[in-house]
């Protein structure tokens, strides 16, 4: 453990984060392109998940 | 009337203390923000990631938090035991497991921070999603101005505990307004 571990455990997680933008940006794509339920993925409103109205 | 030695050398320590402690800070609020902004302005894609064995989700979400949370518990127990209060004396094992619970943790949320962001967006509809999203803004805030903190060795010795209690505060606060609603509405299940 050095003085940069904190900056490498920082940098880690945020290519983590870019990798799962990435995915869900290319799951987002290939539903729209597909017309609809592309495949592995589902649609719902944004504001009404599931349960009509609120979100976890 | 002039400052003495003694008056000047605690005057340039208690700014380098702020110094110090300013940049993760600001950094972290800078994190919060840019989140909370985006997650805004951004258009919710409003799609999900169906994952198999999972009902929805909305239920992969709510369980990759409880486990985060249940990290955020051994994070709370090992940094008590690294701090002297547990009385374990010299126990080494606490620090290597203090940080990857803390690695784990954050990166059990990461999936789910990205959906809400992305595909959600920050929204107000009711107290608990409001009170959820900033939640979720500032756990992130919190944890970017711990890591930045960690490796100033000039902090004062409340700034490492108050910064970690609250990244387990804003998680533990992001469970209850979640996946504890999601239980109680939906019950406990994949």
């Amino acid at each position: 453990v050095t003085r940069k571990t904190p900056y490498l455990t920082l940098a880690a997680l945020a290519v983590l984060f870019l990798v799962m933008v990435a995915i869900e940006a290319a799951a987002a794509s290939g539903d729209d392109k597909g017309g609809g339920d592309g495949g592995n993925t589902s649609e719902y409103g944004h504001s009404s998940v599931l349960t009509g109205g609120a979100r976890p | 009337v002039t400052a003495t030695p003694d008056q000047t050398g605690e005057s340039r320590e208690s700014t380098a203390v702020i110094t110090a402690l300013l940049v993760p800070l600001v950094v972290g609020t800078a994190v919060a923000v840019a989140l909370g902004v985006f997650a805004r302005v951004h258009d919710p894609t409003g799609h999900a990631i169906d994952v198999p064995g999972f009902k929805s989700t909305l239920s992969v979400k709510t369980w990759l938090t409880t486990v985060a949370a249940l990290l955020a518990i051994v994070q709370v127990v090992t940094a008590s035991g690294m701090w002297g209060r547990l009385g374990l004396g010299d126990a080494t094992w606490t620090a290597p497991v203090h940080r990857w619970t803390g690695r784990l943790a954050v990166a059990a949320t990461i999936p789910v921070v990205v959906h809400c962001v992305y595909a959600i967006g920050f929204e107000s509809t009711s107290t608990r999603v409001l009170l959820h999203s900033v939640l979720g803004c500032f756990f992130f805030g919190a944890f970017v101005a711990k890591m930045l903190a960690l490796p100033r060795g000039n902090l004062p010795g409340w700034a490492l505990p108050v910064l970690g209690g609250l990244v387990t505060i804003g998680l533990i606060a992001l469970w209850l307004s979640s996946a504890l609603w999601y239980f109680d509405t939906h019950g406990i299940g994949t």
